[in-house]
């Protein structure tokens, strides 16, 4: 009994000698297929960093989450419908969860930054879709949320007129790693920045798991090319592929808050959408080898900030391969400084056999407290 | 004699607008010091709402035209970052919690930091103050009154902006903001301290005259002549 009270004494002197933020989430999704059903989370994230030296400092994210409401899902409940589909995958979410998110140090000096471990990596100028960014996907329905962190080795070195930023990851494999080099600079207000890496792509087919080692050539560009809009465009190539991938976007804040905003996506994943997706790429879909499941795609949102504590949205993700759509009107209230609460509609569009057509409807309510 | 009376009277002209530039340079110049850093309180008032608090660093190179504001309160945005450059022409955002950094469109440096009355173009140098507008200077008692006219439309918000300065210091107290012949904004400066060479308001207030709605910044600290690290203003930096 002593020993755990010293342990406890001794966590909580370890954590309170850190810098500590976080927040509280609840968030509550009801959706009607065959029938309507509900499920919903708790979840809680510490943010701790620590200076440990001059240049050198230590970060900890840690979530914990419980479940609740439904949580034994089948394949069709997050998958487009196959007749074939013979692996009646089904999915269990845990009553209660804990994880490290993020675990790494990070060394600034002079030039140079240096972060090793657990760690978040974002990059790419897409809103919603980052085809040169092969490490971590966003959610589409939720572009803003944070991503999981990844293990990497990440060097990022800082001239007057350009900046270079190179990421290692250790692949899965074991003997593979994924390297991402870059190299970004700004020219009268537009950046560019020219990507070359190489990457280990994991395809399913037919059972089994097969690895390439991909060598990769893209450039990203952010800035305002004409009437001040702002415009983004990703590109990236398979070296001795046609494989492209791009994404092209465009912005605009109107004097009175209306935002205005276009998103457009390609990819290729050679085949072609009839009636359904094949099953090897729905396959491949789960496995989180690729995302998103469609070649094409647009995204269109209108925002209005009412005033400073309530914004309307309407946003809506078509996919141009199967057809199929999602219409998403939004509100947003800032309850107060550190207390946000937002309600979602999702208005689905297409079949079961599509990826947007999976739900008729759904709707959401996510409350967020900051400390 | 009427060459030398059209010489007097040229020089005479030439002296004025020379007078009224050179005044109006000392002021952009006193509101915008080389460098500087500081905290800022930032408080939003609403005439239906309830006030919204906001706190932040301010780093400003202004030789540069770059500044980089970093929020400390409220926690939800504690630690997200702009970065303006090219006086507010270039915004560059950083949101911690997705650990994001996003060009934002230029059409942003119109629009109010954090709903506030003070646009990113506000923060930055005001320098097209001296080359798109026509100066008009006037003395009343310990003022100065400039008038700005707009030389073209196409380059400012403003069609027209007030300056009343102090004579003395050359530090304004009141600036006005005209669209369409109407007074939208009025900044007022209050609490006017002088450390060393530097001048700076302790309190800003810009009224919106239209929405009845305020923003007042307030300095808690501040530090003139910093030498900032070379990378302090690079958007790859904005990540903590």
């Amino acid at each position: 009994m002593i020993n755990v009270v010293m342990s406890l004494v001794l966590c909580i002197n370890f954590l309170f000698c850190f810098e500590s933020s976080g927040y509280f989430e609840s968030n509550i999704d009801i959706y009607s297929k065959n029938n309507i059903n509900y499920l919903g989370y708790n979840k809680i994230r510490l943010d701790f960093e620590k200076k440990i030296s001059n240049g050198i400092d230590f970060n900890l994210s840690l979530i914990g989450k419980n479940n609740f409401g439904l949580r034994y899902l089948n394949s069709e409940d997050f998958l487009p419908y196959n007749e074939k589909n013979n692996f009646n995958y089904y999915d269990t979410l845990q009553t209660v969860l804990f994880l490290i998110d993020n675990l790494f140090f990070s060394y600034n000096k002079s030039n140079f930054k240096i972060l090793i471990g657990k760690q978040p990596i974002y990059y790419g100028s897409g809103f919603i879709w980052n085809p040169i960014n092969k490490i971590s996907f966003k959610n589409v329905l939720d572009p803003n949320y944070e991503i999981q962190g990844n293990n990497a080795f990440r060097l990022h070195f800082f001239a007057q007129a350009y900046d270079f930023d190179l990421i290692i990851i250790p692949e899965e494999k074991g003997d593979e790693i994924s390297f991402f080099t870059s190299i970004g600079t700004s020219i009268y207000n537009n950046y560019l920045r020219l990507h070359v890496f190489r990457y280990l792509n994991k395809t399913y087919k037919d059972n089994k798991l097969l690895y390439d080692l991909d060598n990769y050539l893209g450039l990203t560009y952010s800035g305002n090319l004409i009437f001040d809009i702002g415009s983004s465009f990703e590109v990236v190539k398979k070296i001795n592929s046609k494989s492209m991938e791009w994404t092209v976007s465009f912005d605009y804040t109107f004097k009175y808050g209306l935002n205005i905003m276009y998103e457009r996506f390609h990819q290729d994943l050679s085949y072609d959408y009839n009636s359904e997706y094949p099953i090897d790429l729905i396959h491949n879909y789960l496995l989180g080898f690729i995302n998103p499941i469609g070649e094409d795609y647009f995204f269109f949102s209108l925002n209005y900030q009412i005033d400073n504590y309530n914004t309307i949205s309407f946003q809506s993700i078509n996919n141009i391969s199967d057809k199929s759509s999602i219409l998403i009107p939004s509100l947003y209230c800032s309850l107060y400084d550190d207390v946000d609460l937002s309600f979602y509609l999702y208005a689905f569009n297409g079949d079961h056999t599509t990826e947007f057509g999976l739900n008729d409807w759904a709707f959401k309510i996510r409350v967020q407290i900051y400390f | 004699m009427f060459i030398i009376y059209l010489f007097l009277f040229s020089n005479l002209i030439f002296s004025q607008s020379y007078e009224s530039y050179s005044i109006l340079d000392s002021i952009v110049n006193k509101l915008t010091p080389p460098t500087s850093k500081g905290i800022i309180t930032q408080v939003n008032t609403s005439p239906v709402k309830k006030d919204r608090l906001f706190k932040y660093e301010y780093f400003a190179d202004n030789i540069e035209g770059v500044q980089l504001i970093r929020y400390i309160f409220p926690k939800k945005v504690k630690n997200n970052s702009f970065l303006i450059k090219n006086n507010g022409k270039d915004i560059w955002a950083y949101f911690d919690r997705t650990r994001r950094i996003r060009k934002l469109g230029s059409h942003v440096s119109k629009q109010g930091l954090q709903n506030s009355e003070f646009t990113f173009e506000d923060l930055g140098k005001n320098n097209n103050w001296l080359t798109d507008y026509k100066i008009d200077l006037k003395k009343e008692k310990n003022d100065f009154i400039i008038n700005l006219n707009i030389i073209d439309k196409k380059k400012s918000d403003y069609d027209k902006i007030i300056i009343y300065a102090n004579v003395e210091t050359l530090y304004p107290s009141k600036i006005s903001y005209f669209k369409k012949n109407i007074n939208e904004k009025t900044l007022f400066l209050d609490n006017i301290l002088h450390n060393n060479s530097f001048s700076y308001a302790q309190t800003m207030l810009m009224k919106n005259n239209l929405t009845k709605t305020e923003t007042k910044m307030m300095i808690d600290e501040i530090e003139f002549d910093v030498l900032f690290d070379n990378d302090i203003f690079n958007e790859n930096k904005l990540q903590k």
